[in-house]
């Protein structure tokens, strides 16, 4: 009986500080998150985001020639394939015929970097 | 006349029991590693804890024995509350408050769900225990095996240590069966449909970092004899959230984590011998496992409900029983029978908050159990 009592003692004090606790811990988490505001990098995760990588030399060479995005895509593709930095083409399926934009783009870009480094038109062969 | 030509002696018989009490032991071992491959429950803790079991039920081994691997362990990592203290550090650093600190209001749910520590203390009396050993049982329902493990080293008999860590790793791993029950029958369909919108508002970084330090300040002022706990779990913490020291963050979530758990669940399964492990205590501390669960989810979900209430119904009552601290297996749970009610029903990351709350909630109990009754 004396157990019992000693442990309905421990019951209500150890049910009332922890209660204590986590309330006073509401308290302080919301005055913390009332009056600091969000600092310059505010953080949605415990890491920081993951710095995008470096840009390519060819990224930025084409970022500087023109404004419309999609003929700098083109301009980059279009390089990376001339320097031989597209390791592998992946055959897609091919779109809707109805949609030759990106297309057109690509291949306009590409002439327009060939035609501007004098690079040949015709298919080449690999150099030895 | 036979008596005179039996060749076998009472010591014989002595040790024919000890092989067959031992042979219970792998069975029992083999079950654990069973239902750890097979069924997936807490296959990290339950692998190591098998093995170990098997290991020191294996007669004049002698790993078990004064100077023995097992008896070495036990003595540097046990008997010192190191192998816990060394999992919180882990835990901490793997924790997130993210979700506690953009609505700290749930941290009463994680208050509430620690009636069912104080629930069993008080069963755990009744069934006979002495004041000593119904601390450490009561503290399984706080579902936090490490803290389990440390009040147990400080209060528990020896022999009890083993059934105690089970029994809190085995009802975490029976999270999923045991509170869906429980949560649907006290709560509505209406009650268990209602839709939290989650607006994740950015957290700042000094908040972040304050935040830890703000617990254990709080911790140090209610509940001091938790500061082993409550300053391991921080300081994982800060090393996650600082920035600076990623390579120590990222070793306390890790490596050293994984080395603690391999050697703590080795080390509990080593104190599993048959003549300690095999006795009615077993079963009561099983059954009172299973009460402690139960009443922590209740507890849980009916605090819910008031703050359903409070909150204008906008608040929905089954996030108490993410309270329960088994992360974050229950908050889980609780995502899923929200789920189950309304299929547009997204709760999991409202119930992280209750979660993590749920383990700060019961490593301050546990504090305040040991300070008074150690």
């Amino acid at each position: 009986m004396k157990d019992y009592e000693r442990a309905l003692e421990i019951a209500g004090t150890g049910i009332g500080v922890v209660f204590l606790a986590l309330v006073a811990l509401t308290f302080i988490t919301m005055l913390l998150t009332r009056y600091i505001k969000e600092d310059d990098k505010p953080d949605g995760g415990p890491t920081e985001a993951p710095t995008p990588p470096e840009p390519h030399d060819a990224d930025q060479k084409a970022a500087e020639q023109g404004d419309d995005p999609a003929v700098i895509a083109a301009m980059v593709a279009a390089i990376r394939v001339v320097r031989g930095g597209v390791a592998r083409v992946v055959r897609r399926p091919r779109g809707p015929v109805e949609s030759p934009a990106s297309g057109s783009w690509r291949s306009q870009g590409r002439q327009a970097l060939m035609d501007s480094q004098g690079v040949s038109t015709k298919p080449r062969s690999r150099k030895r | 006349m036979l008596t005179g030509d039996i060749p076998f002696d009472s010591q014989f018989f002595s040790e024919l029991a000890s092989l067959w009490d031992s042979g219970v032991m792998f069975l029992i071992a083999m079950g654990f590693i069973y239902l750890a491959i097979r069924k997936g429950f807490e296959p990290l803790l339950l692998i190591p804890i098998g093995v170990g079991m098997m290991l020191a039920n294996i007669p004049f081994s002698g790993l078990a024995e004064e100077g023995g691997l097992l008896v070495l362990l036990k003595g540097f990592g046990l008997d010192t509350g190191l192998f816990p203290l060394l999992m919180f550090l882990g835990l901490g650093a793997l924790t997130d408050f993210t979700a506690l600190i953009q609505r700290p209001s749930m941290a009463l749910l994680g208050a509430a769900a620690q009636v069912g520590i104080f629930g069993t203390l008080l069963g755990a009396i009744a069934l006979g225990f002495s004041l000593e050993n119904a601390g450490a049982i009561g503290i399984i329902g706080g579902a936090d095996g490490p803290t389990a493990i440390f009040v147990s080293i400080r209060l528990a008999d020896e022999s009890l240590l083993g059934p105690i860590a089970i029994s809190a790793y085995s009802y975490m791993a029976m999270v999923p069966l045991i509170q869906p029950p429980i949560m649907r029958f006290l709560t509505t369909k209406r009650e268990r449909s209602v839709v939290m919108t989650y607006d994740p508002k950015p957290v700042p970084k000094l908040v972040r970092l304050l935040f830890p330090l703000v617990i254990l300040m709080l911790a140090a002022l209610v509940a001091p004899k938790s500061i082993p706990l409550i300053g391991m779990f921080m300081f994982g913490n800060l090393l996650r959230e600082s920035g600076v020291v990623e390579r120590l963050a990222n070793t306390a979530q890790n490596e050293l984590i994984n080395i603690t758990t391999i050697l703590l669940g080795l080390t509990v399964g080593g104190t599993m011998v048959a003549d300690k492990f095999l006795n009615p205590d077993t079963l009561k501390i099983f059954g009172l496992g299973l009460v402690a669960f139960t009443v922590a989810t209740a507890s849980g979900v009916l605090f819910g409900k008031i703050m359903y209430l409070a909150s204008g119904k906008k608040i929905n009552p089954l996030l108490g029983a993410a309270g329960v601290s088994a992360v974050p297996m229950s908050a889980r749970v609780v995502h899923k029978v929200a789920l189950e009610a309304n299929p547009n029903n997204y709760l999991i990351m409202h119930a992280m908050g209750p979660n993590v709350a749920g383990v700060l909630g019961s490593a301050i109990a546990a504090g305040v159990i040991i300070s008074m009754i150690g």
